[in-house]
């Protein structure tokens, strides 16, 4: 610090892309090298703190609060394995990501049998190490933030995630969580998308007696079927090209724990197979395995598909649905809650003041709150918690008033379309981009990302269907996705199927 | 900054680290650093013989020195590694001999990138 020149402490923590204080990375590391990457690789999304050996490495831990640990499989005093085991005594919930030099390692498989949440061969790359580490911290996010139930949104525990609503429609969520999550039964989340489908099931998790267990989500529609396969079961080494390793699944790694399958109408019917068979006989095998592997495994699903009429068009097991819908938790839209609209603004607004550091904001004038409470959310309180978001990032007024809102909001009359893309000329395929994009900066849209993937994947979609000539089989394997997704997707956005593509109105 | 020469010596160490010559050239300072010191050990430990030592610092070097080459001569190390776990002095040493002036040689060119 120069002389004579007093600087203020600072007040801006660093916030990570899940909103909430910086995350906190450990790593543990003998190689100097892979400690000073760690550090200037993952500062922009973690606080890094390093340790040499295991010893320090441990005491690091039980003295401070890690979202994430980073650690090397040989260490200098401790094999990584027993300091791995240490870790989960203090905290079962710390996702730990083990480094080895060779891919194959049998301790990096071993680690991951007893529930490590990955590895990552070195010498490290520093994008895939990032994406690792970021899933990892989420994952610890998504198993540890409590998710409190409230009807009352004057309980605010900020650090919690609160489940707000005194509509009878999330009062019955509500206590069919309540019901059900102390029994080791199959659940199936139903909902919308931006309902919150992840919040009923780290709340299913968080007060079922598998509560201290691992905790895992998978997003069946991420991954491509064959990919999926291994992710949720594993494969052996040598089963398929690329497959240079043994690696543990989800199933395998998440035993005695709970597994979160999001998206699940977005499978293959070769996972839904090997899926159904692990709900019924608790039982699969690797990719490329013959031996047979049993896992003790709570599923909790979510979907937003019709998954009836999928197994009445023959996508969807029929027996796969049944096993899977023991338990049904249907969550309403938010437009048929309104009236839990003010309860969830003061909440997100509450969070945003905090985290945006802006005490001096009052809240919404009446004029904004009736309209947001008119509006129909077709994003759903996902939509909303953003809206807010923005707006209190906006506003230099002590009090958000509807101009800041936006314009989809103030202008729209309920229950109108407000899907831009659902507007956008369909005689000019692919070229409004650039203007889709200006248009919704300039309404101040909260969805940007949304609406334009959105319009490129009509975009797309229509022309690979052009040139299959409507072969919705064909142009599902040149897309990568299933063909019930591409169905799905079809139906989404109304895209007519002719002998030549077009668009219904 | 680095001359296109080491860029292209250096390509698949550079994309590791995302194109970062920075980062690249503080690992290289990193690597002068240590990395003699356990040349030095690694020889001997293969000389007294204490191999399991051995074994541990040719793991080390090979994690230090794998950022910038996992072809040869830090492949090399691999045999090293297995034949001083085995505890074959003769074929450890025998392994050290050949590969020990091609270690040498990477740290010349991985000291000309140090920071």
């Amino acid at each position: 610090m120069s002389a004579g020149i007093a600087y203020p402490e600072a007040t801006f923590k660093p916030i990570s892309k899940w909103s909430k204080s910086m995350p906190s990375l450990l790593v543990i590391d003998d190689d100097r090298a892979i400690l000073a990457l760690a550090e200037k690789a993952l500062a922009p999304i973690a606080d890094i703190t390093t340790a040499a050996n295991a010893a320090d490495g441990l005491d690091a831990l039980r003295r401070g609060s890690f979202d994430a640990v980073l650690l090397d499989i040989q260490l200098p005093d401790q094999n990584g394995l027993a300091v791995y085991c240490e870790i989960r005594e203090h905290d079962r919930r710390i996702p730990v990501i083990f480094m080895t030099v060779a891919a194959a390692s049998n301790t990096a498989i071993e680690a991951m049998q007893l529930g490590a949440f990955d590895y990552i061969a070195k010498p490290l790359s520093v994008d895939p190490l990032r994406d690792l580490v970021e899933k990892a911290i989420e994952q610890r996010q998504i198993s540890s933030v409590p998710v409190a139930i409230s009807a009352d949104d004057e309980s605010g525990d900020q650090g919690a995630e609160l489940f707000i609503g005194r509509s009878p429609a999330m009062l019955d969520v509500f206590k069919a969580i309540g019901k059900v999550s102390k029994q080791d039964v199959p659940i199936l989340v139903r909902g919308e998308s931006g309902t919150g489908k992840e919040l009923v099931a780290r709340a299913l998790f968080q007060y079922s007696h598998r509560c201290e267990e691992t905790f895992l989500a998978v997003n069946c529609a991420a991954l491509p079927d064959n990919l999926l396969e291994s992710e949720l079961f594993g494969h052996e080494k040598g089963s398929f090209t690329g497959a240079e390793s043994r690696r543990i699944g989800k199933f395998e790694q998440c035993n005695g724990g709970t597994l979160f399958l999001d998206e699940i109408g977005d499978m293959a019917p070769t996972v839904q197979a090997k899926v159904l068979r692990v709900l019924q006989e608790q039982r699969f095998e690797r990719v490329g395995g013959n031996k047979e592997l049993t896992t003790d495994v709570r599923i909790i699903a979510a979907t937003n598909r019709p998954l009836e009429q999928m197994v009445e068009d023959g996508e969807y097991r029929e027996d796969l649905l049944y096993r899977l819908n023991g338990v049904t938790i249907e969550l309403p839209p938010l437009r048929d809650r309104l009236s839990d609209v003010p309860a969830l603004i003061r909440f997100f607004l509450a969070q945003a003041k905090k985290e945006f550091n802006k005490g001096d904001l009052e809240g919404l004038s009446p004029e904004s709150v009736e309209l947001l409470t008119k509006y129909d959310w077709p994003g759903n309180v996902r939509q909303l918690r953003a809206v807010i978001r923005r707006c209190v990032l906006d506003t230099v007024m002590p009090v958000i008033t509807p101009d800041i809102l936006p314009d989809a909001i103030t202008r729209t009359r309920p229950h109108e379309s407000n899907s831009a893309a659902e507007s956008s000329a369909p005689d000019a395929p692919g070229t409004e981009l650039p203007a889709l994009v200006s248009r919704l900066l300039e309404q101040k849209s909260t969805n940007i990302y949304s609406e334009s993937m959105e319009y490129m994947e009509r975009f797309v979609i229509m022309q690979v269907l052009q040139a299959t000539d409507g072969n919705q089989s064909q142009a599902a394997e040149m897309l990568g996705i299933t063909r019930g997704k591409l169905r799905d997707r079809i139906n989404s956005y109304n895209i007519v199927l002719k002998s030549d593509i077009g668009v219904g109105n | 900054m680095m001359n296109d020469i080491q860029k292209k010596r250096f390509s698949d160490a550079l994309q590791r680290v995302s194109g970062d010559e920075d980062m690249l050239g503080m690992l290289a300072t990193i690597a002068v650093e240590d990395a003699p010191a356990m040349m030095e050990s690694l020889e001997s430990q293969i000389d007294d013989p204490t191999l399991t030592e051995a074994a541990r610092t040719a793991h080390s070097l090979k994690g230090l020195l794998s950022a910038f080459e996992t072809g040869e001569p830090i492949s090399e190390l691999e045999p090293l590694i297995e034949a001083a776990r085995r505890g074959d002095k003769t074929e450890a040493a025998t392994v050290h001999a050949a590969i020990k002036p091609k270690l040498q040689s990477l740290m010349t060119e991985i000291e000309a990138i140090a920071d």
